[in-house]
């Protein structure tokens, strides 16, 4: 499969998860949901790289700014630092189950996810009277938790892929 | 230059998070920007006819949403709803009790139940009304449906009525029809007796039972119940005659001093010649 093939099915899983991410209702725990986007954001930085990592994460952050009525900038911002600090565990050429089908793909997305929230949420309370630091221990911790037993799928399918 | 795009090149992780994040702060600063509003709307429709289109699939978080929504209006409507016809009722009330007010021929004094006992032997009930606002010890109390009790105990503010449904009950009363005369006391369990009536004279179920001018402690004709039994008891010259009080003490909430005062000369001629005769039948201290 050719790199840009990759990037292929990057975009297309990317306009996927943006209609799903609207439509979370369905899994949301006390209105916590996991954010889809920055899975695909982490595993992209995870298999292609800290550069392609935190680009995909502003896109995809871009467009679900908009498409949700967020402020924009704010998941545009959040998901690419999600990105760029899950780029640091990016190992070349290794395979998916080496990369993704290993524990330390859920440490790595805990991390994302954390650095994800605490920038989200910053700017998510701003306009509020609401406390930055009650907020993300309520929401914020609950969301990255979510998103990362979310990720389990992923690194469970990877797991299983000998070849990629 | 080339040394310049190498030096980036070299460093393009950090220099695009950079750029991104100058970037997404001039987006957030200018995040209310006319020109990004439209886009966005531009955007927010596309996506919402999207998801109409996708609407025919169940929504169970939406469903269970609306569900509790609806339960939620459903308990506040029936809240509602019961404090309307709660309200209905007052209202019915005390537009019957202000009809009654105004074309009673007494003087009355509108007055609210503050407290009160009907299932002790002794029952009383408490009134906001007291000496300031006239009240007297031995008053009449009475509502739109007839005699309560009268006023044994009071200070400035408050008055303690004694219910008919009391052990020391004696109240004068007739029949309304006919026109026999009796004494209303109370057997501590529920029920009213008009008794003395003698078993000789012709009584009828559903007869009023009212005050008679026998006591000087009640205007006459106030209702007190209806007879709903009567018994001829073997070897007795009386029938026992069980009456329905008028008044129900239960939802008893509004009431009306009668500001009536006895004939004072009567009662304490009364008093002088006919109770030291007395052998029990009269009525007790009234």
């Amino acid at each position: 499969m050719t790199a840009y093939m990759n990037y292929l099915w990057y975009a297309i899983a990317g306009l996927i998860l943006l209609l799903v991410q609207l439509n979370l209702g369905y899994i949301a725990v006390e209105s916590i949901t996991p954010d889809l986007l920055v899975i695909l954001t982490v595993f992209i930085a995870i298999r292609e790289g800290q550069f392609a990592g935190e680009i995909a994460g502003f896109v995809l952050g871009l467009f679900f700014d908009i498409i949700s009525s967020d402020i924009i900038g704010t998941n545009a911002l959040s998901k690419m630092l999600a990105g760029f600090v899950a780029g640091y565990f990016f190992t070349e050429g290794a395979a998916l189950s080496e990369s993704v089908g290993k524990f330390k793909f859920l440490g790595v997305m805990g991390l994302a996810a954390l650095v994800h929230n605490i920038v989200y949420y910053f700017f998510y309370v701003q306009p509020t009277n609401l406390s930055f630091i009650s907020f993300f221990v309520s929401h914020g911790i609950a969301a990255s938790l979510y998103t990362t037993v979310v990720s389990v799928i992923v690194m469970l399918v990877a797991a299983r892929k000998q070849r990629w | 230059m080339q040394r310049i795009v190498e030096l980036f090149l070299r460093y393009k992780e950090y220099a695009t998070a950079l750029l991104l994040i100058v970037i997404s702060l001039l987006a957030i600063s200018r995040s209310s920007s006319s020109q990004l509003r439209s886009f966005r709307t531009i955007s927010v429709g596309v996506i919402a006819s999207v998801q109409s289109a996708l609407s025919w699939l169940p929504n169970p978080y939406a469903l269970e949403t609306e569900n509790h929504a609806l339960r939620q209006l459903n308990k506040d409507l029936s809240l509602q709803t019961m404090q309307y016809r709660d309200a209905a009722l007052k209202v019915e009330k005390l537009r019957a009790m202000l009809g009654f007010r105004e074309h009673s021929p007494m003087k009355l004094l509108s007055a609210e139940v503050l407290g009160k006992t009907t299932i002790q032997e002794r029952n009383y009930a408490t009134l906001n009304v007291g000496s300031k606002a006239g009240v007297k010890e031995g008053m009449p109390v009475i509502t739109e449906r007839g005699l309560v009790g009268r006023v044994t105990g009071l200070n400035d503010d408050y008055s303690v009525v004694e219910l008919l449904l009391n052990r020391d009950t004696r109240v004068a009363a007739r029949t309304l029809e006919g026109r026999n005369d009796g004494k209303i006391t109370w057997d501590g369990k529920g029920s009213l007796y008009l008794q003395d009536i003698p078993a000789a004279q012709p009584q009828k179920k559903g007869d009023t039972v009212v005050t008679s001018s026998y006591s000087p402690r009640y205007p006459e004709n106030i209702i007190i119940g209806i007879i709903s039994d009567i018994k001829e008891e073997r070897g007795s010259l009386f029938y026992q005659i069980r009456v329905q009080p008028a008044v129900n003490f239960a939802t008893l909430e509004e009431a009306f001093v009668v500001l009536y005062s006895p004939d004072q000369s009567r009662l304490d001629l009364e008093r002088k010649l006919i109770e030291p005769n007395q052998t029990g039948g009269g009525e007790k201290g009234r």
